[in-house]
């Protein structure tokens, strides 16, 4: 259950004008975070955009959360785009490979830097 | 024979041959001394013709007398020594003494008397001196006198303060004007002249002890102050004047402090004064911040006050209503009339009141007012005036409408979700199997654990039932969410699965399906999933698994978890995602377990740490599958951060293989609606746990092969 307390903070750490966009997602993200995380990164899924969440600060997620990842993934494969998840912390991880989702996503290992986009 | 040569050759401890300490000797003693010859005289004649030598005794006699009594009572003891041996001393010896003692004796005389010529004249000439010192004395202190009144006069004469030199005597040797004016006699008529013959009685009643105690004290007698009968405060001050350590005189001063009291109670009643203006301006201060006034009403004169605060109520600051007809105009036509009782009743039966009504200031705002009134009574009793207040209580008013609006919206809110929670409970309840089927050798069982303080409810699902082929299928999946929808969404998928499971049974073929379902929903709804077929007489397992934690084996006493490559989750990607099958052949004895991931996932705890409680709480189970599950539901309901509800399946291979041995076959596939009971179990003594925890927290029971049963809370 979500407690009303749940923090969720997320930082623009890089942006090109190609449509590359690194953002950090801090805290917890649960259904009463969501809808944050759902407003800030809603404007940044252009057309053939390359999202990096960095959730290597990201200490919490639950199935509500990974349904807002789903959604930004499918949006963004749908136009061309590519969403990618930077050094999850383990049980995030953890959670992302049960579900499988850790083979839709592009899972990068922490020390990969997240502003280096590679071209998809 | 000793000769004496004056006392002082005998030490300090001998009377001074001045004479000065012999004058301290008391009487009885220059009397004792001076008879001490007497004695001596008495021991000759009682022990005459011993040979004791009588002239000795009397010489001892008289030094006795020199040493105990000084000088005075020696001499007199010599004479009457001298008189006693001849009268005495020789007639009882009977015998004239030699020529040379008497030679002797007339010789030791004669030296004691010049001794004792000397000593006396000494004494003269000591007492002359010491008279003339004295005088010399007396003459130095009244010059000292002088000198001072000479140095400190001219200053002292207009001084503001009385001023008086008084000699060892107590004569008043100085006097200033001032000391004069206030004592009402001229400085001249009070030099020379005794204080108390000259000083007025009511300086003499101040200044009298003071003088007297600072003269033999010594000490200063500051501020001894009298207050005469004539509206005069005086304050009289007397210092002793001093040469070396003698006290030559006293100083005497006097202040007339008449006026100095009458402006320090002058001071006293200003600052009364300000004191009461200053408690004014604060009560209206505390009026205006508690929004606040006050009005009276005097009998006597019919006259009606308010205070300036009625003004800044209504908006109208500065205005001062002098008639309640003026006041009368503000107040909300609608609730005048019981303003204008409540104030009749005042004024005629003096019956206080507490009164809340409306007021409506020029601005057209409307007030709400708590007012009161009440008699103010003298002390015999009899009313005086009315007296009231007027409160502008319109913020706590509307504080205490918005608070009470707040809960109703608030209650209406909490029912709504209520009733909204109960359809969604009933809905899931109709979701999950009214009855778990019964197949032989096959120990099936199922609980349904809810969160007891959740509104909401969780997307959690189970579903067994045999598929036409006589095998049994399972599911336990999770939706996203846990509202309506997830409930919605749970109830197509359960209903989708059973029938995709009726026309292609294979887990993965089941699984794919749904999920092609599923992504084509035009909203986003995730599922994860256990799908899996179990066959009775071969006892093989056949899953696929969608996302979902994975499945535990419990042989013997070792738990494994069963992580075989999944599937993704459902409703991500349409089409061609597989779901590979995995296989397993159950043991007699062996248990698999399937859970949801309210298990597993709270943020408290690390899922893998959750993962091996749950594993130790399945490998600690005994018995049969309902046992088993009653154990992990202990265990679950113990956990006090559980964030979600959690559903449990257990599937136990049925019996030792003896007893299955025993069993009689029943052909392939035994059927739905078999009524021949595969085990004997439900919620066996090993639930106990189970049942105690539930009854406290979520009221969740246990069955196997029966009706399995979710009891809410609600």
């Amino acid at each position: 259950m979500a407690t009303p307390g749940t923090q969720l903070v997320i930082d623009e750490l890089a942006s090109d004008p190609n449509g590359s966009v690194v953002l950090r997602v801090v805290g917890e993200l649960d259904i009463s975070t969501a809808n944050a995380l759902r407003e800030a990164v809603g404007p940044r899924l252009t057309p053939g955009a390359r999202l990096v969440l960095d959730l290597s600060e990201l200490a919490f997620c639950d199935s509500t959360g990974l349904s807002v990842l789903v959604g930004f993934h499918k949006r963004l494969v749908a136009e061309g785009g590519r969403l990618e998840l930077y050094a999850p912390v383990p049980r995030v991880l953890h959670l992302l490979t049960i579900t499988g989702l850790n083979r839709v996503f592009g899972i990068r290992a922490a020390g990969d830097e997240p502003t280096a986009v590679r071209p998809p | 024979m000793t000769t004496r040569a004056g006392g002082r050759a005998f030490g300090v401890a001998l009377p001074a041959a001045d004479g000065s300490e012999e004058m301290d000797m008391p009487r009885w003693r220059v009397a004792v001394g001076s008879l001490a010859p007497l004695v001596a005289t008495a021991i000759v004649a009682l022990l005459h013709g011993r040979g004791i030598p009588s002239t000795l005794l009397l010489l001892v006699a008289v030094a006795f007398a020199y040493l105990y009594a000084g000088l005075t009572a020696g001499v007199a003891a010599l004479v009457l020594a001298a008189f006693l041996y001849d009268l005495v001393t020789l007639p009882i010896r009977g015998t004239i003494p030699s020529a040379s003692w008497e030679a002797a004796g007339f010789v030791t005389a004669l030296v004691l008397t010049g001794a004792a010529m000397i000593g006396v004249l000494s004494r003269l000439r000591a007492a002359a001196s010491r008279a003339d010192e004295a005088r010399e004395v007396a003459e130095r202190r009244a010059r000292d006198l002088a000198d001072r009144i000479e140095l400190i006069g001219p200053m002292l004469d207009a001084a503001p303060i009385g001023f008086a030199l008084v000699d060892g005597d107590l004569r008043v040797q100085y006097v200033n004007e001032k000391l004069a004016e206030i004592d009402t006699v001229p400085v001249a008529e009070h030099l020379g002249r005794r204080c108390g013959d000259v000083f007025g009685l009511e300086l003499a009643a101040i200044v009298d002890a003071p003088l007297r105690a600072a003269l033999e004290t010594g000490q200063a007698q500051p501020d001894a102050s009298g207050v005469d009968g004539t509206d005069r405060d005086l304050v009289a001050s007397c210092y002793p004047v001093r040469v070396g350590r003698d006290v030559i005189g006293v100083a005497v001063m006097l202040v007339d402090i008449t006026e100095r009291r009458r402006l320090g109670q002058l001071e006293l009643e200003t600052a009364n004064l300000r004191a009461v203006a200053e408690l004014a301006f604060k009560l209206e201060q505390a009026q205006r911040l508690a929004g606040f006034a006050s009005w009276e009403f005097e009998l006597a004169t019919a006259r009606y006050t308010f205070s300036a605060q009625l003004g800044a109520i209504l908006g109208i600051e500065g205005t001062q209503f002098e008639t309640m007809a003026a006041v009368g105009a503000y107040v909300h036509p609608e609730d005048l009339e019981k303003v204008r009782a409540a104030r009749d009743a005042l004024r005629t039966d003096h019956t206080p009141f507490t009164l809340e009504y409306r007021l409506v200031r020029p601005d057209g705002a409307v007030l709400d007012v708590l007012s009161s009134g009440e008699v103010f009574r003298d002390e015999e009793g009899r009313p005086v005036r009315l007296w009231g207040t007027i409160q502008d209580v319109t913020e706590q008013r509307a504080a205490e409408r918005a608070t009470r609006d707040a809960v109703r919206r608030a209650e209406q809110a909490r029912a709504d979700l209520e009733v909204e929670h109960q359809a969604l409970q009933m809905f899931q309840r109709a979701m999950l199997p009214a009855e778990l089927p019964r197949l032989a050798t096959v120990d099936l069982s199922a609980v349904y654990l809810p969160m007891a303080e959740r509104v909401d409810i969780g997307g959690d699902w189970y579903d067994a039932f045999v598929l036409p082929d006589g095998r049994l299928a399972l599911a336990v999946g999770d939706v996203t969410g846990h509202d309506l929808r997830a409930a919605t969404v749970m109830g197509q998928v359960r209903n989708a699965v059973r029938a995709y499971a009726c026309e292609d049974p294979a887990p993965g073929t089941v699984l794919a399906r749904a999920n092609t379902l599923l992504a084509r929903l035009p909203d986003l709804d995730l599922v994860t999933m256990l799908f899996g077929v179990y066959d009775p007489n071969s006892h093989e397992l056949t899953w696929s698994n969608a996302g979902h934690p994975p499945p535990l084996l419990r042989r013997g006493d070792a738990v494994t978890t069963l992580t075989q490559d999944g599937g993704l989750l459902l409703g991500v990607i349409p089409d061609g995602e597989p779901y590979p099958e995995h296989r397993l052949r159950l043991a007699p004895g062996d248990s698999v377990l399937w859970y949801t991931d309210g298990i597993v996932d709270h943020r408290s705890i690390d899922p893998v740490d959750a993962m091996e409680r749950l594993s130790r709480a399945f490998a600690a189970a005994r018995g049969p599958a309902g046992d088993l599950l009653g154990r992990v539901s202990a265990d679950v309901l113990a956990d006090q951060t559980r964030e979600d509800d959690v559903c449990l399946l257990a599937l136990r291979r049925a019996g030792d293989p003896v007893a299955a041995a025993a069993r009689p076959a029943r052909g392939s596939a035994p059927g739905v609606g078999d009524d021949q009971p595969a085990y004997v179990g439900g919620v066996g003594t090993g639930a106990g746990g189970a049942t105690r925890h539930a009854a406290r927290q979520a009221s969740a029971a246990v069955r196997g092969g029966g009706r399995p049963e979710i009891l809410l809370d609600r």
